[in-house]
This record gives C-alpha cells, structure tokens and sequence, in this order.
C-alpha cells in the first residue's frame, strides 16, 4: 500500500562509492584551483576600449547610462546624423537612439549605441534583417545553429524510426496510418447477422 | 558581487557526480536517461561559468547548443528504451545482455 | 629451296600426333576405328616429314630456330626451340616410323581383339608420340625436360591402361614413381646447369651460345665465365650437375638401379611396350646423354660412371633374362640389358656407336615385342612361354620376323644387332686400352661385363625362340592358335627387314677388315661439316674426350687396326654364338624340353626373383623413407603446427576468461569508464600537484 518513494538502500549502491570519490576529488580540486576574479560582461567598457574607439568624426566617446542600460556610444553633438561608424569592429552593429540627459522629460541627444549582443545579432541574421550590419562572429554561429538544427531533425527521424515496431508480422510506424485495422464483419466463417452461420448454422 | 567561479565549478561536479551516482546505481532505463541529462547540464554550467570568468560570450551560446544536443540525445534514447522495451518485455538495461560474447 | 622446306614444315611433325591427340580425345568414338586412323595419319604424316627432314640434313644442312620465350627475356631467356641436326632427324624418323608401325599392330592387337577404350588409347599414344617427338627436337634442355616428364606421364597412363585390374594400375604407379625419382635429380641438374650457364642450349646459334660450349671453355680457361656453387671447381661442379641429370636418364632408360619398373610395365598393352622399349620412354633417357655428349665428353668421372652403369646393367639384366617364364619379360629384360649396352657406348667414349646401336635397336626391338604380340593374340592373352612350342609352323610370319629379331638382338652375322653391338664393344675395348691408368681399367672392366652378357643375350633370345616356336605344342591353346591379320603381319615385315639390314647403314669392321673406304655411312652422316653445330660433331667428340678426358683410342693393340677389330668381333659373334648354341643345346632340340634353369638352383630364384631389386626397393620406401616421414610429420604435427595450434589455443583460452569482463550491462562499463577516470584524475592530480 505504500505509494511514496522509498530509498533502497543496499549492496546495488556500491558502485555509487566511485561517483562520490570522483566528487570529491574534483571538489578537492576546485577549491584549490587559482582561480581569479571573473572578467565579467563590462559592456561599455569593453566596447569603449575596443569597438568605439576615436573613429567617431567627433572623436567624442564614452558610455551613458539610460532607461536602466549601460550603452556605449558616441555621439557627435544633437546631429542626428549616420555618420557615426564602428569601422573597425565588425561583430559590432550601430543603432540611433534619442536619450534624455537632462532629466526634463524631452530626449536632447542621439546616440550611437553599438549592438553588443550576439543573440541579437543571430536574429538578425537569420531573417537577414538589416543585412548591412551584419558581421562574421554572428555568421559563425549561426552555422552553428543550422546544424544544431540538422542535428534535431536528425534525431527526430531517427527517433521516429526507432519507433516502428513489428505488430502480428506487420510494420506499424508512429507516424503511419493504422489502415492495417481489419474492417469488421466480412471475412468467411464469420458470424452472419442473424446469429447463425453463412453455411447455414441454424438447423 | 560575482559568484567565484569555484563555488560554480563545485555545483556543476555536484550535478555530474549525481548523475554519475545514478547512472552507476540504477537499472531502469529513463533513470539512465535522466541521469545523463544532469550530467549535461553539469557540463552546461561549467561552459556558462567559465563564459563569465572569461567574459567570453562563446560560452553561453555553446550551452545553448548543448540543450539542443540533450533534447536530440534524449529523442534517440527514448527510441531506444522503446525498442529495448519492445524486445525485453522492460526497461531494466541489465537484460539487454544477449549481445556480448 | 628444298631444304629450307623441310624445316620450314618441321614443326608439323610434332603437331600433327598433338592435333591427332586432340582429335581422338574429343570425337574417338565417331572416329573410324576409334581413332586409330587418325593417328595412322598422323604419325605416317610425321614419318614423311621426317624422312624429308632426314634428307635435307644428309645433304649438309642443319636448323635451330628459338619458337618462343616463355620467361625472363632480359637475364636468363627460358624458351622454346627446335633443333635438326643428324642426331635428332635420325631419332625423329625412328620414333615417327615406330609409332606408325605401333598405330597399325595396335589395330591387330586392340581393334581386332574388341578392347574398350580405344580412343583413349589412341589419344595416349597420340600425346606419346607429340611428347616424344617434341623431346627429340627441343634445343635446349628444359625444354627436353618437360617433355621428358610428358613422356613419363603418357607412359604412366599408357601401362595403367587396363587400369581397373590391379597389376597394371600398380605397374604404372611404380613406372611413374621410379621414373620421377630419377627425374627429381634431372629437374635439379637442370636446375644447375641453367644458373652455372646462363642458358641450356644444346646448340650454339648467332647470339647465344651452347652450354656445353661454355663448359669447354671454362674448364680451359680455368672456371671463367660460368658460376658454380657450394665452393667446387668448375670440374667437380660440373660432374655434379652431370651426374645429377644422369639421374634421370638412369630412371628413364631402366639403368640400375632404377630399372626396376621397367620389367612391370610389361602390364601394358604389348604395342605400348613396343613403342615405350623401341623408341619413346626407354629412348628418351639414352637420347638426352648423347644430345649433351659435348658436356660429358668434359667429364671423365661421369664417363666411366656412365660406362660401369651400363656395363653392369647390360650383365645384370641379362641373366635375369634367362631364367623368366613369360615371353614379354625376357624382352622386358633385354631391353634394360640393350640399354645398358647404349650406356656402356657412350661411357667409353661410343657416340657414334651408341647412336647406332639405338637405331638397330629400336627396329629389332619393336620388332620382337610385336612379334610377341602377335603370339600373345594368336594365345589368347597367354604370356607364359612353357605353354607354347610349336608355333613356327602356325604362323611363319610372326615366326621368321621374330627371328631376324632374335637374330638382332643376339648379335649375330650380318643382322643389325651384329654391327651396333660390335661396334659398341669395339669403341669401348679401343677407348679402354688406349686410356691410361684408371680410366683405361673402368672401361676394361666395363667391356668385360658387356662381353659376358652377349653370352646371356644369346642363350635367353635363343631359349625364348625355341620355347615359342619350336619343339612341339605344350598347350591346347599353342596347337590351334588364333590366326592373325595383315595388320599385325604388316609392321612385323617391315621390321624385319629393317632388323635384317639396317646394319648396313654402318659397317666399320668391313670398312677396316677389307679396306673400303666410304661405307660407314652413319659416321659420316654424324659428322656434318656444318658451322652451326661444329660443337656437336662425332670427331669433335672424339677430339674433347682425348684431350679433356683423357680418353685415347688405341685401335692397334692386337697388332693392327683390322686385327682388333677381327678379335673383337669374333669374341662378341663368338660368345652369342655359344649362347645360340647352349639355348639349342637345351631348349632347341628336344621338341618337349625341360626346364633346365631350375638346374641352377639358388641362382634361379635370384635370378627369377630380380636379385630381390623390389624388395630392397619397397623396404627403402616401406622400412626407411616411412618411419623417417613419419618421423618428419611428427615433428612437423607435433612442433610446428603445434607451436602454431598453442599460440592459438592461449588465445582462445585467454579469450575466453577475459571476455567475462564484457557483461553486457551498461552499469558495469560506465562503472570501469568512472574508475578509469578516478584513477587517471588522481596520477594526473598528484603528479600535477593539484592537491598541494
């Protein structure tokens, strides 16, 4: 009667013993491997350092924080210009965005604001949206999901495959019609309608 | 703020070693199953641990290939354990025996 | 020109028995008379050309053309080639004109007698002839080598021909066997002189040359030029080789002590034994030493060797000869004794007197076996000479053929066997006086073991001549004998004849008793003044035996040269006569005689037993070579396959523990992968210093 789990405990553990020793040792290790601090994802660092740069016609850059974000950008004044480029960084696409400074209700400044994330990018790939920024990490993967795609479809297949089974001599798929159910009633010998038999039973 | 990467690494050795527990312990095929999915994801989040440490964004999107791969994995053992089903009236792997030696 | 005709042809006369053979084995029984006609035709084809042949090579010309290169191109051509010279246009025409004769008895002796069969008889001693034939004109001696063992194997097929009875198919094992054991020997001479030489050439041409050539001159110029093995001096390595392919002329031409299958291959067929004894098998062995008698002639050891194996073997046979029963035997016999007379000429230095005596005998011998076959048919198949007598009168054809025969081989005036077998001895008596020190006393020795067996000759051709047809009949079957047709008479005329005057072809002891000059035709007709086998001339012979063998004629010992040659003429006619007589004297004039060899005793059943030749034979096989296999196969069972079989048993047995390891569950294999891991994690880890 019991219907919760029980732990079994017993000799079919022992072998358990070698994943717990191989826990411990790597812990043992990771404790006392010299790890430093992460780097961590510093945004507008990072792109400020290595995508901005002073290819900006201005040569004004820096980062701004707005709406909750930490962009990096460059700006050139209140011209609401595309002139504003990322040349030398080609994993990096521009976008324009209106931010209020001043804190008066009124957006004063346009942005260039660097696209930084590579998701992003893969969208836009792959609906080739944009297709001007475009930029090889993100062609990169994705040829990495296209065939993580084949991959599944692969697995789907074989899955299904694997799936067939013999039924009475007859191969039955999981996505096959099941046609091979006898239609009722009409085979010789069978019992007629009227409760006896067709070579006549009921005498 | 961050996490040290350690503690991280000492999770994802946790998860590994549970699943290998399982794996090592255990004779129904789905808990194979399940078991290899959580070693997996112990793999899954030492690749995201270490995008972090090294501020490296390959990480992340390898997990997210990884969950592809597991969810493939796991289509093909599932045909798996349906044919080893079919075949040994079960789904205790030790039965499929009758192909060695 | 004419000439060029001739050998332009030549190589039909070895086609046309081969497509006769072919012929026969695939339609012989839609075939009139099962083949024979086509064989008949075949072989008078090769007679005609032969003789054609034969003419062209009398009138100064000679011929070797290479047909075909079968290996090695570059380094050491093998290859195939006809050679006519006088030699081999003489033995063409002998063995197509015995073939022919044997084609037309073997219709009397086979068609007649309702034998089944017939085509493949006829096809056997189509390939026979081919073989034979081709062996005569091959120019170099692998070539002669094959069709060497082709004879050998038709040989064996023919004697089994009866094959379903027990004697014959044994008869022919034994033929095959003892033959190749003497042909093991010759295959690795062969062997040798192709990788001493560079070549087997009989004969040299434009851009090759001839072995024995080459031999001649190394031996003069101290071993230049040719390759010899194991550290011997080219002398003694080519007594070696020579000695080795004498082996197989011992085994082929029933030489002791391989001529103990000669004697059963009496099973066969009688024209079979006519065609084998005269001019194909026996033959062949006798015909390869005087093909390469330029090499021989080099090598004085192999000579007197040569010359003491036919000396003894001349002797030896002979008085086995004596004491048989059946009328086939005795010729079995003789022809092993005959061809010891052969070997004894060439050993002492004979080439022309070998040649001819192959020549004589060849006729007379075929002569004697269908003569024989003639009385077997007109006996009912009854070998046995005790049960016949009197038969002279029932068939004076048979009777008078087969005594020009017996005249022959007895060597009495002026039959062919005279001449040959004179001259034979005459050779080997000048060679063995004239020759000092130990050379002269081997060929002395030798004579004098030939000249004893002329005696024996004559009393058991004698003693085989009355019991057959003299006296009165000793059986019903011997009183009325069957009758036989032309077919048999035929060949046995023509052979009579020829045994009766083919020694005219040579009579030296007339040329040097009266003088005339001219009349030893045969010598002439050897000694062709052609360029293109200067090397392979009887006084060319003559000339290397004298200055490399030291072997010296001294035909004036008794005086003059007519003197010798009267004595030793009228020791040999003298000594056949007294065996003629005592055969008379025993056999010949009681017509119901006794049978006297039993008066001999102990030496009778020697002698009816083969010297117990066969039962040495048989204990060297059964008590010697078996135990020493077995002893071999044990070893080869017991340690090389065994050593083999334990390697693979460890294997299996290491196997089959090991695989317990493989449980076929997956846990047990994750479970050793994890250890595996731990393991290597933890040398990894301490040798690393990661717990430090």
């Amino acid at each position: 009667m019991t219907t919760r789990p029980e732990l079994r405990l017993g000799g079919h553990l022992a072998p358990g013993i070698i994943a717990v020793a191989l826990f411990v040792i790597m812990a043992v290790v990771f404790v006392g491997a010299p790890l430093g601090d992460p780097v961590g994802f510093d945004d507008a660092t990072a792109i400020q350092n290595e995508t901005l740069q002073s290819e900006s016609p201005t040569g004004d850059y820096g980062s701004v924080s707005a709406n909750g974000q930490t962009y990096a950008v460059a700006y050139n004044g209140s011209e609401e210009t595309a002139n504003v480029s990322v040349a030398n960084d080609p994993g990096v696409g521009v976008d324009f965005r209106e931010v209020d400074t001043t804190g008066d209700g009124q957006s004063d400044t346009v942005y260039a604001i660097s696209r930084t994330s590579i998701t992003e990018n893969i969208g836009y790939l792959m609906f080739a949206v944009d297709s001007d920024q475009r930029s090889a990490p993100g062609e990169t993967f994705l040829v990495a999901f296209e065939i993580i795609d084949m991959v599944l479809v692969g697995a789907l297949v074989g899955a299904v495959v694997l799936a067939r089974r013999d039924e009475g001599g007859e191969v039955v798929a999981a996505l096959g019609l099941r046609d091979s159910d006898e239609s009722p009633g009409t085979s010789a010998g069978q019992v007629a309608a009227d409760g006896g038999t067709e070579d006549g039973g009921d005498n | 703020m961050a996490v040290d990467t350690s503690y991280y690494l000492i999770l994802s050795a946790a998860v590994f070693c549970t699943g290998l527990f399982g794996i090592l312990t255990r004779r129904n095929a789905l808990l194979f199953l399940m078991s290899v999915e959580l070693m997996l994801n112990a793999a899954n989040i030492n690749l995201v641990a270490f995008s972090q440490y090294y501020g490296n964004l390959t990480g992340q999107v390898f997990a997210l290939f990884t969950m592809a791969l597991a969810a493939a994995e796991v289509a093909v053992g599932i045909g798996i354990i349906l044919v080893l089903y079919r075949n040994f009236e079960d789904v205790d792997v030790a039965e499929a025996a009758t192909m060695r030696w | 020109m004419a000439g060029e005709l001739a050998f332009d042809i030549a190589p039909a006369i070895v086609a046309l028995p081969f497509a006769s053979f072919l012929a026969v084995l695939a339609l012989g029984n839609y075939m009139p008379k099962k083949g024979a006609s086509a064989g008949i035709a075949a072989t008078a084809g090769s007679l005609v050309l032969s003789l054609f042949a034969l003419v062209t090579v009398a009138g100064g010309s000679t011929y070797q053309q290479d047909l075909f290169t079968w290996s090695g191109a570059e380094e050491v051509p093998l290859h195939f080639g006809i050679f006519i010279d006088p030699l081999s246009a003489m033995m063409l025409v002998i063995v197509s004109l015995i073939a022919l004769l044997v084609h037309v008895f073997s219709l009397g002796y086979m068609n007649d007698e309702g034998e089944t069969g017939l085509p493949r008889y006829y096809s056997e001693l189509g390939l026979f002839t081919f073989s034979m034939l081709a062996f005569v004109m091959a120019d170099n001696l692998l070539m002669a080598f094959m069709f060497f063992e082709l004879v050998g194997l038709c040989s064996y097929l023919l004697i089994g021909f009866w094959f379903r009875e027990d004697g014959p198919a044994s008869a022919a094992k034994k033929a095959f066997l003892v033959t190749r054991f003497g042909d093991y020997f010759f295959l690795i001479g062969t062997v040798g002189i192709v990788a001493t030489f560079g070549t087997s050439r009989f004969v040299s041409t434009e851009s090759h040359t001839a072995f024995p050539v080459l031999a001649e001159e190394a031996l003069a110029e101290g071993g230049h030029g040719v390759t010899t093995f194991l550290g011997f001096g080219p002398e003694a390595w080519f007594s070696i080789i020579g000695l080795l392919v004498l082996g197989g002329v011992i085994g082929k031409s029933a030489q002791f002590p391989l001529h103990t299958w000669l004697p059963d291959a009496m099973e066969g067929p009688t024209p079979v034994s006519a065609l084998i004894h005269a001019a194909t098998m026996v033959a062949a062995g006798v015909y390869l030493v005087a093909r390469m008698y330029g090499f021989y002639a080099l090598l004085p050891t192999v000579l007197a060797i040569i010359a003491l194996t036919g000396g003894f073997t001349a002797l030896f046979a002979a008085t086995m000869g004596v004491v048989k029963r059946e009328i086939k035997q005795v010729l079995a016999y003789s022809t092993i004794s005959q061809y010891g007379y052969m070997m004894l000429a060439l050993g002492g230095g004979g080439y022309v007197a070998a040649t001819f005596h192959l020549m004589t005998h060849a006729f007379f011998k075929a002569l004697l076996f269908l003569g024989a076959g003639s009385v077997i048919i007109a006996m009912h198949h009854n070998e046995d000479m005790w049960d016949m007598g009197g038969l002279k009168n029932k068939m004076p054809v048979t009777y008078y053929t087969f005594l020009a025969g017996s005249l022959a081989l007895a060597g009495i005036v002026p039959f062919a066997g005279f001449w040959s077998k004179d001259e034979v001895l005459y050779e080997v008596l000048v060679h063995g006086l004239g020759s000092a020190g130990t050379t002269g006393t081997i060929l002395l020795v030798a004579y004098a073991m030939g000249l004893v067996a002329v005696l024996f000759t004559g009393f058991y051709t004698f003693r085989m001549v009355f019991l057959t047809f003299h006296g009165e009949p000793r059986t019903e079957t011997a009183r009325d004998p069957e009758p036989v047709r032309w077919n048999v008479k035929l060949p046995l005329v023509v052979l009579g004849a020829l045994a009766t005057v083919a020694g005219v072809v040579n009579m030296v002891p007339v040329e040097k008793v009266l003088g005339i000059k001219g009349i030893d035709y045969l010598h002439q007709f050897l000694d062709p003044e052609t360029e293109l086998v200067s090397n392979l001339t009887a006084h060319h012979y003559e000339e290397v035996l004298h200055d490399v063998s030291g072997y010296t004629a001294d035909a004036t010992a008794f005086g003059s040269e007519s003197t010798t040659v009267l004595i030793s003429a009228g020791l040999s006619l003298g000594l056949a006569l007294v065996g003629v007589g005592l055969a008379y004297a025993l056999y010949g004039r009681s017509p119901t005689p006794e049978e006297h060899t039993d008066k001999l005793g102990g030496l009778k059943t020697l002698w009816y037993n083969n010297y117990y030749q066969d039962e040495y034979q048989v204990w060297l096989a059964s008590g010697l070579t078996l135990p020493l296999a077995k002893l071999a196969d044990r070893f080869d069972q017991g340690i090389i396959d065994g050593a083999v079989n334990g390697v693979g048993r460890t294997s299996l047995t290491g196997g089959s523990y090991v695989k317990r390891i493989q449980t076929g569950i997956v846990t047990n294999y994750a479970a050793l992968l994890a250890l595996g891991l731990v393991a290597l994690l933890l040398i990894v880890g301490v040798t690393g210093g990661w717990f430090a």
